[in-house]
């Protein structure tokens, strides 16, 4: 199943058992329902110098004391919002660290220690190649590119989450893409 | 503007060859699912903080309960353990500081814990020669706990003494025994959320942001240059002022390496009680500090109190380990 459908599917089952997302839902059993996606949603919004653990734990204790104002209608669109301003916050101080010269790039020196699955698929060196384009874009068109891209989702999706038209979301996309290939190319010139 | 097609990047403004190779890089970064290990770890962190702030299973109203009678700033993350905070801060005259009988010096030679300075800075002897009862920290190292620290959020204000630190103010400040230091603190985050708890958009607050980063070079500049009170206050008082900014918990380093190359036990501890310990990376090596502190002002009831998990713990190294059994023997 696609992030997309995945994330559409989450949503649609809670609006039609309201009583499976309750307020006083159980640690456990939120985790259990929303840990993988959660899991997967902070590896691409923050990339391969994240401690990804870290991330997902945060978003889930966060989320339990949040639970009263849970959205109901769309918990996991409420979720991810949750894990997206875990992860801005994440890099946002990563990125002072950067800044202060206090920690070099994180691609180049936090990378896990052992590599993980997804290396066996792609390289380390790729993935992060990825990423040090991606970390070249404005926020929101790093955010609404890996939403769109590699969590697959729908401009109407993205939309939501964001809490902004679609159509915004799409000169987002397509501005990003441009702005992403630019980097890529830069990058591979051996731009710094 | 329609939504763009998935895969096609034909209408990127850009080389085609480049536009493919972004679509196909892009396509392959997808990450992989975490491990079953991966997990049940952070589902029995998870749970486990849940536990401890609620104190039972499960109850959202309770924990957001629990969170505002600690007044929102000790949040339980850890597996079993107690958070390491101040549960008082007095201040106190700043006078000579007794040493522990038996206490050892702190702070060994070669592996200082703390070391934020660039190692071409000498550290100036500033404290009384005769009775030190600090050892000051040796040649610094590399950025003690600069490196990254993902696992924290920024920090939120410490509940009630507040009123303490706060401007570079010659009097010191202590720290009064914990309430509750029974056992080392919490794993992560032992801070209540930050400004992403909200599901609503990021709070950006660039200018605390700037002004903490800024804030933080000078301490930093201050302190390589051996300007140490100078340091030690311009951290400590940015730090007491914007507690949940992102370098927060860098300034307390910088405050507490400062304090320590002032020989200046009681200021170390109040920096370490401002300091999320257990999100550190190197927190085993700054808990036997916090232990060698407690030691130094004649305190072995706390110290051991440190000293005890650590010693216990099968991870911790020789050098920090025949550290931890010199404290207080």
């Amino acid at each position: 199943m696609s992030a997309s459908r995945a994330l559409i599917a989450a949503d649609s089952a809670a609006v039609a058992e309201p009583a499976a997302e309750p307020a006083t839902m159980s640690p456990a059993a939120l985790y259990a329902r929303h840990a993988d996606t959660v899991a997967r949603w902070v590896a691409h919004l923050a990339g391969p110098g994240a401690d990804r653990e870290a991330l997902v734990h945060d978003v889930f204790v966060i989320a339990l004391r949040r639970m009263p104002e849970l959205d109901r209608a769309r918990p996991t669109t409420w979720l991810y919002r949750v894990a997206l301003n875990v992860v801005r916050n994440d890099r946002r101080r990563r990125k002072l660290r950067s800044w202060l010269s206090l920690t070099p790039e994180h691609h180049e020196t936090v990378a896990s220690p052992a590599p993980g699955p997804d290396e066996a698929v792609m390289s380390g060196a790729r993935r992060a190649l990825v990423y040090r384009a991606l970390d070249r874009l404005p926020e929101k068109q790093r955010t609404v590119l890996v939403m769109f891209e590699l969590e697959g989702m729908t401009g109407a999706e993205i939309a939501e989450v964001l809490g902004i038209r679609p159509a915004t979301v799409f000169v987002q996309i397509h501005r990003a893409r441009a702005a992403f290939a630019k980097a890529l190319g830069a990058l591979d010139g051996g731009a710094p | 503007m329609n939504e763009p097609r998935r895969g096609d990047w034909s209408e990127v403004p850009v080389e085609p060859a480049l536009a493919e190779r972004s679509a196909a890089l892009l396509a392959e970064a997808r990450a992989e699912p975490w491990s079953a290990e991966a997990r049940a770890r952070v589902q029995a962190q998870v749970v486990a903080s849940s536990q401890k702030r609620a104190g039972s299973w499960g109850a959202g109203a309770v924990v957001i309960a629990g969170m505002a009678l600690a007044g929102g700033a000790m949040a339980m993350w850890g597996a079993g353990r107690v958070p390491e905070r101040s549960a008082v801060v007095v201040a106190e005259e700043r006078g000579r500081v007794p040493k522990a009988e038996g206490a050892p010096a702190l702070a060994p030679k070669t592996d200082s814990a703390l070391a934020l300075a660039p190692k071409t800075e000498p550290a100036p002897a500033l404290a009384p020669k005769t009775e030190p009862a600090v050892a000051p920290a040796p040649k610094p190292e590399p950025a003690l706990a600069l490196a990254p620290a993902s696992k924290s959020p920024p920090r939120a204000p410490a509940p009630a003494p507040k009123t303490a630190p706060a401007a570079p103010a010659p009097a010191a400040t202590a720290v009064a025994p914990e309430a509750t230091a029974s056992a080392p603190a919490a794993s992560r985050a032992s801070e209540p959320a930050p400004a992403p708890d909200a599901p609503a958009p990021t709070t950006d607050d660039a200018p605390t942001a700037e002004a903490t980063a800024l804030a933080l070079r000078a301490a930093l500049d201050h302190l390589a240059a051996g300007r140490l009170p100078a340091a030690h206050d311009l951290a400590r008082s940015t730090a007491a002022q914007h507690p949940r900014a992102p370098l927060a918990s860098e300034l307390r380093l910088v405050q507490l390496e400062a304090a320590l190359r002032l020989r200046r036990p009681r200021d170390a501890l109040a920096a370490l009680a401002e300091l999320d310990v257990e999100a550190q990376p190197r927190r085993v090596e700054l808990t036997v500090l916090h232990a060698e502190l407690w030691a130094a002002i004649g305190d072995c009831a706390q110290a051991r109190t440190r000293v005890g998990p650590v010693l216990a713990d099968a991870t911790t190294t020789p050098e920090l380990r025949a550290r931890a059994a010199r404290v207080c023997p």
